[in-house]
Protein backbone atom coordinates (compact mmCIF):
# COMPACT_ATOMS: atom_id res chain seq x y z
CA UNK A 1 0.00 0.00 0.00
CA UNK A 2 2.01 2.67 -1.03
CA UNK A 3 -0.47 5.46 -3.07
CA UNK A 4 -3.65 7.03 -1.41
CA UNK A 5 -6.24 5.80 -3.19
CA UNK A 6 -10.18 7.14 -2.70
CA UNK A 7 -10.78 3.60 -1.40
CA UNK A 8 -8.22 3.95 1.38
CA UNK A 9 -8.97 7.88 1.90
CA UNK A 10 -12.69 6.76 2.34
CA UNK A 11 -11.01 4.05 4.99
CA UNK A 12 -9.13 6.35 6.45
CA UNK A 13 -11.46 8.74 7.08
CA UNK A 14 -13.49 6.43 8.72
CA UNK A 15 -11.00 5.66 11.41
CA UNK A 16 -10.95 1.49 9.76
CA UNK A 17 -9.05 -0.25 12.58
CA UNK A 18 -7.34 -2.94 10.22
CA UNK A 19 -6.32 -0.30 7.95
CA UNK A 20 -4.54 1.63 10.36
CA UNK A 21 -2.84 -0.98 12.24
CA UNK A 22 -1.48 -1.94 9.10
CA UNK A 23 -0.13 1.40 8.07
CA UNK A 24 1.21 2.14 11.74
CA UNK A 25 3.18 -1.21 11.12
CA UNK A 26 4.28 -0.59 7.98
CA UNK A 27 5.74 3.41 8.58
CA UNK A 28 6.43 3.46 12.08
CA UNK A 29 9.76 1.40 11.95
CA UNK A 30 10.47 4.17 9.47
CA UNK A 31 9.25 7.08 11.10
CA UNK A 32 11.20 5.65 13.97
CA UNK A 33 14.52 5.44 11.86
CA UNK A 34 13.86 9.44 10.73
CA UNK A 35 14.24 10.27 14.35
CA UNK A 36 17.16 8.13 14.83
CA UNK A 37 19.96 10.08 16.30
CA UNK A 38 17.31 13.23 18.06
CA UNK A 39 17.68 11.65 21.58
CA UNK A 40 14.58 11.49 21.92
CA UNK A 41 12.66 9.83 24.89
CA UNK A 42 10.11 7.16 24.17
CA UNK A 43 7.60 9.35 25.09
CA UNK A 44 8.49 11.99 22.94
CA UNK A 45 9.38 9.50 20.24
CA UNK A 46 5.40 8.23 20.59
CA UNK A 47 4.11 11.88 20.65
CA UNK A 48 5.82 12.88 18.09
CA UNK A 49 4.20 9.38 15.90
CA UNK A 50 1.09 10.91 17.04
CA UNK A 51 1.21 14.47 15.83
CA UNK A 52 2.84 13.12 12.81
CA UNK A 53 -0.46 10.92 12.30
CA UNK A 54 -3.30 13.16 13.53
CA UNK A 55 -2.17 15.88 11.01
CA UNK A 56 -2.08 13.50 8.03
CA UNK A 57 -5.48 12.32 9.11
CA UNK A 58 -6.07 15.95 9.54
CA UNK A 59 -5.08 16.96 5.88
CA UNK A 60 -6.22 13.94 4.42
CA UNK A 61 -8.32 16.01 1.87
CA UNK A 62 -5.60 18.42 1.12
CA UNK A 63 -3.50 15.29 -0.09
CA UNK A 64 -3.50 14.28 -3.30
CA UNK A 65 -1.77 11.28 -3.59
CA UNK A 66 0.81 11.96 -5.91
CA UNK A 67 3.39 11.11 -3.56
CA UNK A 68 3.71 7.51 -1.07
CA UNK A 69 2.13 8.26 1.95
CA UNK A 70 5.15 7.28 3.65
CA UNK A 71 6.49 10.32 1.60
CA UNK A 72 3.73 12.26 3.19
CA UNK A 73 4.40 11.00 6.63
CA UNK A 74 8.09 11.68 6.52
CA UNK A 75 7.66 15.07 5.43
CA UNK A 76 4.96 16.07 8.37
CA UNK A 77 7.58 14.71 10.92
CA UNK A 78 10.47 16.71 9.61
CA UNK A 79 8.08 19.81 10.35
CA UNK A 80 7.35 18.67 13.84
CA UNK A 81 11.03 17.97 13.80
CA UNK A 82 11.83 20.95 12.85
CA UNK A 83 9.83 23.16 15.48
CA UNK A 84 11.30 20.68 17.93
CA UNK A 85 14.50 21.76 17.54
CA UNK A 86 13.63 25.66 16.95
CA UNK A 87 13.33 25.93 20.49
CA UNK A 88 16.75 24.58 20.66
CA UNK A 89 18.29 27.06 18.16
CA UNK A 90 20.30 24.51 16.15
CA UNK A 91 19.77 26.32 12.79
CA UNK A 92 22.23 27.21 9.98
CA UNK A 93 21.43 28.14 6.53
CA UNK A 94 21.88 26.43 3.03
CA UNK A 95 23.62 29.35 2.03
CA UNK A 96 26.08 28.83 4.93
CA UNK A 97 26.68 25.50 3.75
CA UNK A 98 26.66 26.30 -0.05
CA UNK A 99 29.16 28.55 0.61
CA UNK A 100 31.60 25.92 2.43
CA UNK A 101 30.93 23.23 -0.03
CA UNK A 102 32.46 25.58 -3.04
CA UNK A 103 35.04 26.58 -0.67
CA UNK A 104 36.42 23.02 -0.74
CA UNK A 105 37.18 23.11 -4.19
CA UNK A 106 39.26 24.87 -6.30
CA UNK A 107 37.88 27.11 -9.38
CA UNK A 108 38.61 24.94 -11.81
CA UNK A 109 36.77 22.25 -9.36
CA UNK A 110 39.62 19.98 -8.20
CA UNK A 111 40.06 19.38 -4.31
CA UNK A 112 41.92 22.15 -2.18
CA UNK A 113 42.76 19.64 0.64
CA UNK A 114 42.64 15.83 -0.99
CA UNK A 115 40.27 14.12 1.64
CA UNK A 116 42.47 11.59 3.77
CA UNK A 117 42.78 8.01 3.72
CA UNK A 118 40.48 7.01 6.54
CA UNK A 119 41.97 3.73 6.85
CA UNK A 120 42.99 4.71 10.28
CA UNK A 121 39.21 5.80 11.46
CA UNK A 122 37.85 2.74 9.55
CA UNK A 123 39.80 0.10 11.50
CA UNK A 124 38.59 1.50 14.72
CA UNK A 125 35.53 -0.48 16.15
CA UNK A 126 34.47 2.00 18.73
CA UNK A 127 33.37 4.16 16.37
CA UNK A 128 29.88 3.08 15.97
CA UNK A 129 29.15 4.88 19.72
CA UNK A 130 30.39 8.17 18.81
CA UNK A 131 28.26 8.67 15.72
CA UNK A 132 24.42 9.63 17.81
CA UNK A 133 27.08 12.04 19.61
CA UNK A 134 28.56 13.75 16.42
CA UNK A 135 25.44 13.81 14.71
CA UNK A 136 24.31 16.28 17.23
CA UNK A 137 26.88 18.91 15.85
CA UNK A 138 24.96 18.94 12.46
CA UNK A 139 22.48 21.72 11.63
CA UNK A 140 19.01 21.04 11.17
CA UNK A 141 18.87 20.39 7.37
CA UNK A 142 22.24 18.50 6.93
CA UNK A 143 21.00 15.79 9.66
CA UNK A 144 17.54 15.73 7.95
CA UNK A 145 19.21 15.31 4.71
CA UNK A 146 22.15 13.08 5.95
CA UNK A 147 19.63 10.81 8.12
CA UNK A 148 17.28 10.56 4.92
CA UNK A 149 19.82 9.67 2.78
CA UNK A 150 22.03 7.39 4.77
CA UNK A 151 20.33 5.56 7.09
CA UNK A 152 16.54 5.92 5.18
CA UNK A 153 18.36 5.11 1.72
CA UNK A 154 15.68 7.24 0.03
CA UNK A 155 15.91 8.30 -3.40
CA UNK A 156 17.26 12.28 -3.84
CA UNK A 157 13.73 13.27 -5.30
CA UNK A 158 11.83 12.00 -2.53
CA UNK A 159 14.37 13.70 -0.10
CA UNK A 160 14.04 17.44 -2.06
CA UNK A 161 10.15 17.19 -1.90
CA UNK A 162 10.40 16.57 1.60
CA UNK A 163 12.74 19.06 2.63
CA UNK A 164 11.83 21.40 -0.15
CA UNK A 165 15.17 21.79 -1.62
CA UNK A 166 16.90 21.50 -4.87
CA UNK A 167 18.98 18.59 -6.11
CA UNK A 168 22.03 20.58 -5.85
CA UNK A 169 21.60 22.22 -2.25
CA UNK A 170 20.94 17.98 -0.81
CA UNK A 171 24.52 17.52 -2.61
CA UNK A 172 26.12 20.09 -0.46
CA UNK A 173 23.91 19.28 2.53
CA UNK A 174 25.29 15.69 2.84
CA UNK A 175 28.84 16.99 1.67
CA UNK A 176 28.82 19.25 5.04
CA UNK A 177 27.28 16.84 6.76
CA UNK A 178 30.27 13.79 6.19
CA UNK A 179 32.78 16.27 6.21
CA UNK A 180 31.74 17.43 10.01
CA UNK A 181 30.92 13.89 10.56
CA UNK A 182 34.19 13.09 9.88
CA UNK A 183 35.91 15.85 11.74
CA UNK A 184 33.94 15.09 15.05
CA UNK A 185 35.06 11.28 14.60
CA UNK A 186 38.56 12.23 13.89
CA UNK A 187 38.09 14.62 16.99
CA UNK A 188 36.38 11.77 19.42
CA UNK A 189 39.14 8.95 18.82
CA UNK A 190 42.15 11.26 18.21
CA UNK A 191 42.64 10.68 14.87
CA UNK A 192 44.35 13.59 13.11
CA UNK A 193 44.16 13.50 9.77
CA UNK A 194 46.26 14.14 7.22
CA UNK A 195 44.37 17.70 6.11
CA UNK B 1 52.92 0.76 -3.67
CA UNK B 2 50.45 -0.84 -5.92
CA UNK B 3 49.92 0.27 -9.43
CA UNK B 4 46.41 1.18 -9.05
CA UNK B 5 47.54 3.14 -6.22
CA UNK B 6 50.51 4.63 -7.47
CA UNK B 7 48.43 6.12 -10.97
CA UNK B 8 45.56 7.22 -8.50
CA UNK B 9 48.07 9.68 -7.33
CA UNK B 10 49.42 11.26 -10.64
CA UNK B 11 45.61 11.50 -11.89
CA UNK B 12 45.61 15.33 -11.69
CA UNK B 13 49.01 15.83 -12.76
CA UNK B 14 48.14 13.47 -15.97
CA UNK B 15 44.91 15.13 -16.49
CA UNK B 16 46.14 18.63 -16.02
CA UNK B 17 48.44 17.76 -18.54
CA UNK B 18 46.68 16.03 -21.32
CA UNK B 19 43.42 17.89 -20.66
CA UNK B 20 42.01 18.87 -24.31
CA UNK B 21 38.49 20.01 -25.20
CA UNK B 22 37.91 16.58 -26.59
CA UNK B 23 39.03 14.68 -22.84
CA UNK B 24 37.39 16.80 -21.05
CA UNK B 25 34.06 16.28 -23.08
CA UNK B 26 34.54 12.72 -20.95
CA UNK B 27 36.09 13.45 -17.44
CA UNK B 28 34.80 15.14 -14.43
CA UNK B 29 36.42 17.32 -11.86
CA UNK B 30 36.42 16.38 -8.41
CA UNK B 31 33.76 18.41 -7.75
CA UNK B 32 31.21 16.98 -10.34
CA UNK B 33 31.79 13.83 -8.77
CA UNK B 34 31.40 14.51 -5.27
CA UNK B 35 28.24 16.26 -6.50
CA UNK B 36 26.98 13.22 -8.02
CA UNK B 37 27.90 11.14 -5.69
CA UNK B 38 26.44 12.87 -2.51
CA UNK B 39 22.86 13.22 -4.51
CA UNK B 40 23.00 8.93 -4.83
CA UNK B 41 24.31 9.09 -8.54
CA UNK B 42 25.85 6.23 -9.66
CA UNK B 43 23.67 3.49 -9.57
CA UNK B 44 22.58 2.94 -13.36
CA UNK B 45 24.29 1.97 -16.26
CA UNK B 46 24.17 5.36 -17.46
CA UNK B 47 27.06 7.10 -19.80
CA UNK B 48 27.10 9.23 -16.60
CA UNK B 49 28.06 6.81 -14.60
CA UNK B 50 30.92 5.51 -16.82
CA UNK B 51 32.48 9.09 -16.38
CA UNK B 52 32.14 9.14 -12.75
CA UNK B 53 33.93 5.31 -12.57
CA UNK B 54 36.68 6.62 -14.30
CA UNK B 55 37.35 9.43 -12.23
CA UNK B 56 36.71 7.29 -9.49
CA UNK B 57 39.48 4.41 -10.69
CA UNK B 58 41.73 6.98 -11.45
CA UNK B 59 41.41 9.62 -8.49
CA UNK B 60 42.77 8.88 -4.85
CA UNK B 61 41.47 11.54 -3.31
CA UNK B 62 37.86 10.90 -4.47
CA UNK B 63 38.28 7.23 -4.02
CA UNK B 64 39.01 8.24 -0.51
CA UNK B 65 36.13 10.39 0.03
CA UNK B 66 33.74 7.46 -1.48
CA UNK B 67 35.23 4.71 0.55
CA UNK B 68 34.68 7.25 3.87
CA UNK B 69 31.38 8.09 2.74
CA UNK B 70 30.40 3.70 2.06
CA UNK B 71 31.75 3.33 5.63
CA UNK B 72 29.86 6.53 7.39
CA UNK B 73 26.94 4.90 6.15
CA UNK B 74 27.34 1.68 7.10
CA UNK B 75 28.42 2.26 10.96
CA UNK B 76 26.04 5.57 10.92
CA UNK B 77 23.17 2.71 10.46
CA UNK B 78 24.79 0.48 12.96
CA UNK B 79 25.46 3.07 15.16
CA UNK B 80 21.92 4.54 15.41
CA UNK B 81 19.66 1.70 15.60
CA UNK B 82 21.69 -0.18 18.29
CA UNK B 83 22.02 3.54 20.58
CA UNK B 84 20.12 3.06 23.55
CA UNK B 85 17.51 5.50 22.62
CA UNK B 86 16.18 3.39 19.70
CA UNK B 87 13.35 1.90 19.64
CA UNK B 88 13.55 -1.97 19.17
CA UNK B 89 10.75 -3.72 17.32
CA UNK B 90 8.55 -4.26 20.42
CA UNK B 91 8.52 -0.95 22.02
CA UNK B 92 7.36 0.58 18.27
CA UNK B 93 4.71 -2.20 18.56
CA UNK B 94 3.40 -1.28 21.99
CA UNK B 95 2.94 2.58 20.64
CA UNK B 96 1.40 1.66 17.75
CA UNK B 97 -1.19 -0.24 19.92
CA UNK B 98 -1.68 2.78 21.73
CA UNK B 99 -2.32 4.56 18.72
CA UNK B 100 -4.55 2.62 17.65
CA UNK B 101 -6.56 3.74 20.70
CA UNK B 102 -6.13 7.00 20.23
CA UNK B 103 -7.30 7.61 17.11
CA UNK B 104 -10.07 4.90 16.95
Amino acid sequence: MKYLSDEIRRALLRRDQVLLDQLFREINPVLCKTMAGERLSPEDTEELLHQTWLTFLEKLDSFEGRSQIKTFLIGILINKLHELRRSKKRFQSVEDADQAFQNAFTVDGWWKTDPPDPEELMSSKEVGRWIEECLQGLSVSQKDAFVLREIQGEDSEVICKILQVNVTHLGVLIFRAKEKLRKCLEGSLGVRGST
Amino acid sequence: MSFKKSLRGHWHHLYEKFETPKTSEFTLTCQQVIERLNRGEGRDLSYYTVRLYFHLSLCSACANYRRFSNWLAKVSKEGLLDSETSLDHEQISLINQRLLKKFL
